[in-house]
């Protein structure tokens, strides 16, 4: 069974997913980072893959694409970092990228290497359901999930249309806007949550703009079955590089802080 | 037409939080097309205020050596200088039935910056302009324009910090702000129905020049000429003659030539790729990155270019080559001279193109060049350059 699925028939409770930038701030440490961040309490990881031009990214995650393109991150850099994971961890992982990356490389064989690396899941962030037919079918070829993004502005016409193509989870954007966003109403994600729960069994996540254990309470309350963390994550990153000790206890620190909210009720 | 699709170029390559303005767009811009008050409203803006019909110049001196007829459509002589314009009153007016009441718009040299302030002053619409920090120091004073004009500037600090990144930030900002705010994209490029709309609204170029030169010449013309960059002033006056026996030529940012990485000829060496929310040929790397370029016009300094183009090509129904800083500087000297008319850099693309194919003409061959803007804005650039004070 796909790790993920297998993440969340096992799971008795609300998963924490954190999001890093593979490459950031260089391949090594990117992969250190990512293990801490494991170690801390992590379900899922979602490792970006670095672009030059991230539209639906704030300036903490576009800054830090920036870092891991100039460090020298490249796709194949992204797979043996991936593959260096996965001879350590059993996590699931999923990457999420932007459209071009993927085609360039040729679908096929982005989805033969993601899967031989060991990649659970992928997420092509300008990808919607109108354009992804062959990709949803390479990706369950290669037994791969695909995910992807409900917002608020998604009408009933579009969730069906989304939910049919999704597999893994389904990824709320909880915020009109881009990532790191703060939360406007927190009200009309609980009804979205409700809403998208009524049409699908998939697990639903809900990402963009939660920075702190309350955040992350609040979603679980709302009915969130994980919650997925991302520029508060990087951010620790870009404000501690080159502090070897300080960027993993900070990074260890934070996690654990939100690990706790998601352990709550075992 | 399917997700705005041409051959499989083009499409809705975004991110989910904005399919839901696209598709807002795209209905109510099928419903006013076909609004004759809609229509009638944008006519008074293009004739009363912006100064169409635009005329269509006969080149005594420069048709003499290069052995054709040669004339230029004179968009360079609209209010703003320049054929951004046709686009801008257009989907200001648009915005404003749809109940915006501000348009963010990208810019590169400043052109559409400046035209999209002059429709929202005149519309009385909110304009904020994205503008890369490299752009803002070359373009001081289209920055000055937009501002005088009640326009804000933002500037633009990431990536390259040009054209494309401007893009970047308007989509981010309108992201955010999709219910009061239209994005007023500058040319035929992004996600559907951007293509379409900004297509539509520059075909005036292509319908008057159709009219002007049946009533001169009795017949079509036998070339057209026009440079692309994102490509709606060349798909604005190709458009009405595609079904024509006309011979199209496109001409790209060359830059420092096509064997350097110094150029934004995607059409001419690009592969096919999506940035911007559409498919089309695209410079970038084998990871997908988009390339940096170069072209010494800021508008046709663009990585990517309109989906229609991609397709024209294919289809090889135009023919796009690349024309270098060097041939354009040229065309600028060349046409001041001969015929007292100072072109902008990006129209010079053409004019060379124009030249370069001397020697191929049948006597008394049609060929009409698009004179896509004028040349006021790049004076200080072609001083420096020609001056050699780089």
């Amino acid at each position: 069974m796909n790790r993920i699925n297998s993440l969340f028939s096992k799971l008795h409770r609300p998963a924490l997913i954190g999001y890093l930038v593979a490459g950031d701030p260089d391949k090594e440490e990117s992969l250190r980072l990512i293990e801490t961040a494991i170690e801390s309490g992590l379900d899922l990881l979602e490792i970006g893959i670095p672009h030059s031009d991230p539209i639906a990214d704030g300036p903490v995650i576009t800054e830090a694409h920036g870092r891991a393109l100039s460090s020298g991150m490249t796709l194949d850099g992204l797979f043996s970092l991936v593959c260096d994971l996965r001879s350590r961890s059993d996590i699931p992982v999923v990457l999420m990228t932007y459209f071009n990356p993927v085609y360039r490389r040729g679908v096929n064989t982005f989805y033969e290497e993601a899967k031989n690396s060991g990649v659970d899941g992928v997420l092509i962030v300008d990808l919607p359901p109108e354009e992804a037919g062959d990709v949803v079918k390479i990706a369950a070829e290669n037994d791969i999930m695909q995910i992807f993004l409900v917002t608020p502005t998604t009408d009933e016409k579009r969730l069906i249309n989304i939910l049919s193509v999704s597999s893994g989870y389904c990824y709320i954007v909880s915020v009109q806007g881009v990532t790191g966003m703060q939360q406007s109403e927190p009200k009309s994600i609980e009804s979205l949550i409700s809403r998208v729960k009524s049409r699908t069994k998939l697990p639903i996540a809900v990402g963009f703009g939660i920075n702190s254990p309350g955040q992350v309470r609040n979603y679980i309350n709302s009915g969130a079955d994980a919650v997925i963390v991302g520029t508060p994550i990087v951010n620790i990153v870009k404000e501690n590089i080159g502090q070897d000790l300080l960027i993993h206890s900070k990074l260890r620190e934070f996690i654990q802080s939100l690990a706790v909210e998601c352990r709550r009720d075992e | 037409m399917n997700n705005g699709k041409f051959d499989g170029f083009g499409g809705m390559f975004v991110p989910e939080t904005l399919m839901g303005a696209l598709h807002e767009l795209s209905q109510a811009y099928e419903y006013y097309k076909n609004d004759k008050s809609f229509q009638d409203e944008l006519n008074y803006y293009l004739t009363q205020f912006a100064g169409r019909p635009t005329p269509l110049t006969y080149c005594e001196r420069l048709s003499g050596e290069l052995g054709c007829r040669l004339y230029l459509k004179r968009e360079d002589l609209l209010h703003s200088g320049a054929h951004k314009i046709n686009n801008t009153l257009g989907q200001a007016l648009l915005a404003k039935k749809m109940g915006k009441k501000r348009l963010i718009a990208e810019t590169g040299a400043g052109q559409h910056g400046v035209a999209s302030a002059i429709a929202g002053a005149a519309l009385g619409l909110e304009v904020e302009v994205y503008m890369g920090e490299v752009d803002i120091a070359r373009q001081e004073l289209n920055v000055y324009r937009m501002e005088l004009l009640g326009a804000t500037v933002h500037p633009v600090k990431s990536g390259q910090r040009t054209l494309k990144d401007s893009i970047n930030e308007a989509m981010r900002d309108w992201v955010v702000n999709l219910a009061d705010t239209h994005y007023l994209i500058g040319s035929v490029v992004g996600a559907h129905p951007f293509p379409t709309i900004v297509r539509d609204f520059q075909t005036i170029i292509g319908h008057e020049t159709r009219r002007q030169v049946q009533e001169r010449e009795g017949r079509l013309p036998d070339r057209i000429i026009a440079c692309v960059g994102g490509g709606s002033n060349s798909i604005g006056i190709f458009h009405p003659f595609l079904n024509d026996p006309v011979k199209l030529y496109g001409a790209e940012a060359g830059g420092k030539g096509l064997d350097t990485n110094e150029h934004g000829a995607s059409l001419c060496a690009g592969e096919k790729g999506i940035l911007h929310g559409a498919l089309s040929y695209l410079l970038s790397d084998k990871d997908g990155q988009i390339l940096p370029t170069h072209s010494v016009s800021a508008g046709l300094d663009y990585p990517s270019v309109g989906p229609e183009h991609s397709m024209l090509k294919d289809r090889g129904r135009v023919t796009y080559e690349a024309v270098t800083d060097d041939e354009a500087l040229l065309a600028f000297s060349l046409l001041s001279k001969k015929e007292g008319i100072i072109p902008a850099l990006e129209s010079c693309h053409a004019i060379a193109l124009a030249v370069k194919n001397k020697g191929s003409y049948e006597s008394n061959e049609i060929v009409i060049v698009n004179l896509s803007g004028r040349g006021d804005k790049d004076l200080h650039e072609v001083a420096r350059i020609t001056r050699g004070e780089i």
